[in-house]
């Protein structure tokens, strides 16, 4: 884990009681305070337009698969004020983690997550929020749960109905797991949200990335083509509904993944 | 009820099928429904009356038998039967339904209320009805008459046509300067979605629309982003109970190019807040009057654009379409538009010329799923497997001497709606309204096979169809 910013003892002392860090991300730092987890922005020049996004998508959000925003604050290091956001803690970890130590799902197991992950979706976009950010990084799971997945860090999420504050062409998210549109610099919609939680539950299922080789550098160009060709194959054994939701959610024409609700009803649940 | 709309409407359309924009032409006694004795035959219950319930329970509808398309406080009669109750706008738009909207032409409209009960009795609860009116067609009075009248319809639309404004995008015919004054948003005239919403309330309609400008295909991203602007900001004005279709105007390339397409349905299936979709395409001026389209890629594109609408659980309207909007059902498509005459049956190009040609004589023969000209009907009815249309209509056609274009128009209408109601879910059985589509098609391909029509009275869509099923 990469180093944190501000040593723990100053951290402890600002929020008034014993930290552990959580995750080191590149504005700012993640840690667990009592049953809190406290996201402090630490670097100067972080966009203030990103933290009114990411408090705005969490407070319009109502769902046990979307993290719950407690409260904002700010907190002193450094001799600075800095902004920092308060949310519920999710025991159990995240889904990098897992794929790091290697912990994979069951079959069965990665079928529930499919499902949870795309409630979470659903609940986020019937609010009007996209995430454009979704990866195992940003999936905790709660109680080591992956039928109970929850989405954290709308620091990239946007309103649905907001006017984009990104110029474009840009790439917004992480690469490995952004659609072939916003590869491509074109907007991120809610169906790119739907191709990356498709990725991300290929990845757990198949135990390798649906489209990249581990390891190796891809110029954008290479990876929208690759995903052009379409997904490597499902485990032997993996039921066909979900064979067919993970093919279409992973498909290169946007509205071939439609929407989190049809994909719920997909899967047999209620969109 | 009697049903009394102005005769001064204006035609914003140039092509007839039946004879529309033929004065003089009304059905006699079709003013007083009932109460004439050239009317129609009755069509279900012989001489006695057939009565609905109201949505709400607040009185019956005569659907059949003398004053069929009138209403009664109460079905007590001795001599009455009940029929199905009818539809509410939102029953009628839950997805169980076929909806066919009849659009309300500038002439012969005072037959609508009457056809519509006729069919309610005649399709019961598989078929719901609506109506359609053009906006700059005729003024606020003339539109609250006719959909008052309209009681059989549920669902109610008067459409702003805004692409009118758009002779860029699409070919239209210019609307008149009296068409400018009652549209005056056509002008330019600075208008807010509000205004639009009320001018749609004021005229009686129940479903309300956005404006329905042209999409613009050099700019597709941009056009749909601002078609969906207007959609949020009449969305954020409903009140309490109305509901809104989102309404697009666009040419065929959108559905026949892949990168509009896509374009479309991606922009469509991501703004999940509107869920009624009325998409009008206008097709190219190669097809005929009274014909279909038969382009595979057209098709094509209307066939995903229904499979997707249905995949998404959001309806489906497709106005002005005739018989491919029947077709459409197969896929997912709610409902479809068509009307007495040809156009608007179908959203075309405006073709030149024309004035001045003699009219043909023209039917709709629902087992060949085509119009052909009158001159072709032998050979069709001298086929043992000919089944002679049970309408209402075809009687009093067939008596006179002479043909009158509009009840061979009110036929086709009756004819489609029926059609509509044999497809619906709860009639097609076990293979779905797929199925059933498909085996009228096929049905009609082999009635149609051997009799050797030509022009006109080919039906060169039912092979580009069956290939699509």
């Amino acid at each position: 884990m990469t180093a944190s910013r501000f040593p723990a003892d100053e951290v402890a002392a600002a929020l008034g009681g014993p930290v552990a860090l959580l995750g080191a991300g590149s504005f700012g730092d993640t840690w667990r305070y009592q049953d809190t987890a406290v996201k402090i922005i630490c670097a100067d020049g972080y966009p203030p337009q990103r933290l009114i996004r990411e408090v705005n998508g969490l407070t319009k959000v109502s769902s046990p698969h979307v993290v719950r925003l407690l409260d904002t604050r700010m907190v002193t290091l450094g001799g600075k004020q800095r902004p920092a956001l308060v949310t519920e803690f999710i025991a159990g970890g995240d889904v990098a983690g897992r794929i790091r130590a290697g912990r994979w799902p069951s079959p069965a197991e990665g079928v529930a997550f499919l499902a949870g992950l795309l409630t979470g979706v659903r609940d986020m976009h019937a609010a009007g929020v996209v995430h454009r950010d979704i990866k195992p990084a940003n999936i905790a799971l709660r109680d080591g749960d992956w039928s109970r997945p929850v989405l954290l860090d709308l620091g990239l999420a946007r309103g649905a109905d907001e006017a984009t504050i990104t110029v474009y062409p840009a790439q917004v998210g992480t690469a490995w797991y952004m659609a072939p549109e916003q590869l491509e610099g074109r907007r991120a919609r809610k169906a790119a949200d739907l191709f990356a939680a498709g990725v991300t539950v290929r990845e757990v299922l198949s135990q390798r990335h649906p489209f990249y080789d581990d390891g190796a550098n891809y110029i954008y160009a290479d990876m929208i083509g690759l995903i052009g060709k379409g997904p490597q194959p499902l485990p032997a054994g993996t039921p066909d509904p979900v064979v067919g939701l993970l093919d279409r959610l992973t498909a290169v024409p946007e509205h071939e993944r439609g929407s989190a609700p049809s994909s719920l009803r997909r899967l047999g649940l209620t969109g | 009820m009697s049903n009394h709309f102005p005769h001064d409407d204006e035609d914003l359309f140039s092509e007839g099928l039946f004879g529309d924009d033929l004065p003089g032409e009304d059905l006699p006694g079709e003013d007083l429904p009932g109460e004439d004795a050239d009317e129609p035959a009755d069509a279900v219950s012989g001489s006695g009356q057939v009565a609905a319930r109201l949505p709400g329970g607040s009185g019956y509808l005569i659907v059949d038998g003398p004053g069929a398309g009138s209403v009664t406080g109460s079905s007590a009669g001795s001599d009455i039967r009940e029929a199905a109750a009818l539809p509410g706008r939102d029953g009628a738009l839950d997805g169980t339904l076929p909806v066919l909207i009849v659009h309300r032409a500038p002439h012969h409209s005072r037959a609508l209320p009457r056809l519509l009960a006729q069919l309610h009795a005649a399709a019961g609860a598989n078929l719901a009805l609506g109506v359609a009116s053009s906006l700059p067609m005729a003024a606020e009075q003339s539109h609250a008459d006719f959909n008052s009248a309209c009681t059989a319809a549920a669902v109610r639309l008067v459409d702003p046509l805004g692409y009118l404004a758009d002779p860029q995008d699409l070919r239209v015919k210019q609307p008149s300067p009296r068409s400018r004054g009652w549209a005056p948003y056509l002008d330019g005239a600075a208008f807010t979605a509000g205004d639009l919403l009320n001018m749609q309330r004021d005229r009686g309609a129940n479903l309300l629309l956005t404006s329905g400008r042209a999409l613009d295909p050099a700019d597709a991203q941009a056009s749909l982003d601002a078609a969906c602007a207007e959609g949020d900001e009449a969305l954020a004005l409903l009140k309490p109970e109305e509901r809104l279709a989102l309404n697009l105007t666009m040419s065929a390339a959108w559905l026949t190019r892949p990168v509009l397409l896509h374009a479309l349905l991606a922009q469509l299936v991501d703004q999940e807040q509107f869920d009624t979709w009325h998409v009008r395409v206008q097709w190219p001026g190669s097809v005929r009057s009274g014909a279909q389209p038969a382009g595979a890629a057209l098709l094509a594109g209307y066939r995903q654009l229904a499979e997707v609408a249905a995949d998404e659980e959001r309806r489906l309207l497709l106005p002005q379409t005739g018989l491919t909007g029947w077709l459409m059902l197969a896929f997912g498509a709610a409902g479809f538009g068509t009307g007495l005459s040809g156009s608007y049956q179908a959203f075309t190009e405006p073709a030149g010329g024309g004035g001045g040609k003699p009219r043909i004589e023209r039917y709709f023969e629902r087992q060949l799923l085509h119009t052909v000209e009158r001159t072709a009907r032998p050979v069709l009815t001298a086929d043992p497997g000919y089944a002679p249309c049970p309408c209402p209509y075809c009687p009093p056609l067939f008596a006179a001497a002479a043909w009158s274009h509009q009840y061979a128009g009110l036929h086709y209408l009756f004819s489609a709606g029926t059609l509509a109601a044999e497809v619906s879910p709860a009639a097609a059985g076990r293979r779905g309204t797929h199925g059933a589509v498909g085996r009228k098609v096929r049905t009609a391909r082999a009635f149609a096979d051997g009799k050797g029509l030509t022009g006109n009275s080919e039906p060169t869509h039912l092979r580009a169809w069956d290939q699509l099923l």
